[in-house]
């Protein structure tokens, strides 16, 4: 885990597979971006919520509410997995995963606010995602017999 | 409990899970990896046999997960940003269906909807152990919320 990288050091050792994970990550455009984010619950087993990423200054954070069960989860246990799959077919998809951590500098966190689309509340934590692996798929001849999922994969 | 029995126990929270679930006949799936990572995958949901059913690529991670952790969770996908179709969330646990006779009425009911099947026995079968449920949307600045659990 200790070799997770940031987005930007992900993006220079796999430009590629970085290239698809951002253009999936804001399937609306550049304004707001949306994932789905995996925790694990505090008795073990999976979580799974919506959430709008974002890229910011070589790093992918995500704002969390505080209060939520998945802000907990991440404290508690910050393996996280992240999932860009907006659309109702699913003939292409990025996933990341990783270690999350909290962004406690107030500065930082208020540096961040301007980046997001929606309006962060004070009560909102942001976490940084760092990748220790993603992967890119993309399914040749979807919805066919001789459909299959072609994968270009990275592991730090 | 299978997904029958859920919407005898809560009818209005399950119809609007099967509406969200299929606006796009897709969730998201999380498991969790060998190592106790969580993973999602896109999986499909087929409603049938008083099941919903979870088919899957032959040894596919998500598929080695549930064989080896049932716990998982099912989330409806998203297609606005405003929230205001709503998210469905369907807790329990993936049971490993080996009854052939089940195996081919997914297998009919799949083709029914795709015009695709898989082949025996390259493919695994899950139906959901229903746990808990909850829906959430905003709409016209407004909150709806439904919970339900076992």
């Amino acid at each position: 885990m200790s070799k997770a990288l940031t987005w930007a050091a992900f993006a220079d050792r796999e430009p590629e597979l970085a290239a698809h994970g951002r253009r999936l990550l804001y399937p609306f455009g550049p304004a707001v971006g949306l994932g789905f984010l995996a925790t694990t619950r505090g008795d073990g087993g999976p979580r799974v919520h919506p959430v709008c990423p974002a890229i910011l200054g070589g790093g992918l954070y995500v704002f969390v509410i505080g209060h939520s069960p998945k802000r907990a989860d991440l404290a508690r246990d910050g393996r996280y997995a992240l999932h860009f799959f907006p659309a109702a077919k699913d003939d292409e998809s990025f996933y990341c995963a990783g270690p999350a951590r909290e962004v406690s500098d107030p500065r930082a966190r208020a540096a961040a606010v301007p980046g997001f689309a929606h309006a962060v509340r004070d009560d909102e934590a942001l976490f940084e995602l760092r990748l220790a692996r993603a992967l890119h798929t993309v399914w040749e001849r979807p919805r066919t017999p001789e459909t299959r999922p072609i994968y270009q994969r990275w592991q730090a | 409990m299978n997904w029958e029995e859920f919407t005898k126990a809560a009818p209005e929270l399950a119809q609007l899970g099967f509406e969200r679930i299929e606006s796009s006949g897709m969730v998201l799936l999380g498991t969790l990896r060998p190592n106790g990572f969580p993973r999602i995958s896109p999986c499909e949901v087929i409603f049938c046999d008083r099941e919903a059913m979870l088919g899957m690529m032959w040894r596919s991670p998500k598929a080695l997960d549930l064989l080896r952790d049932p716990r998982c969770v099912l989330h409806s996908t998203v297609s606005k940003t405003d929230g205001s179709e709503g998210d469905f969330k369907l807790y329990g646990r993936g049971v490993d269906v080996r009854d052939l006779a089940v195996r081919k009425r997914y297998c009919e009911a799949l083709f029914a909807k795709t015009g695709w099947q898989p082949s025996e026995p390259e493919f695994h079968l899950f139906v959901v152990d229903v746990e808990s449920a909850g829906f959430t949307r905003f709409a016209s600045g407004k909150k709806t919320q439904q919970a339900w659990k076992r």
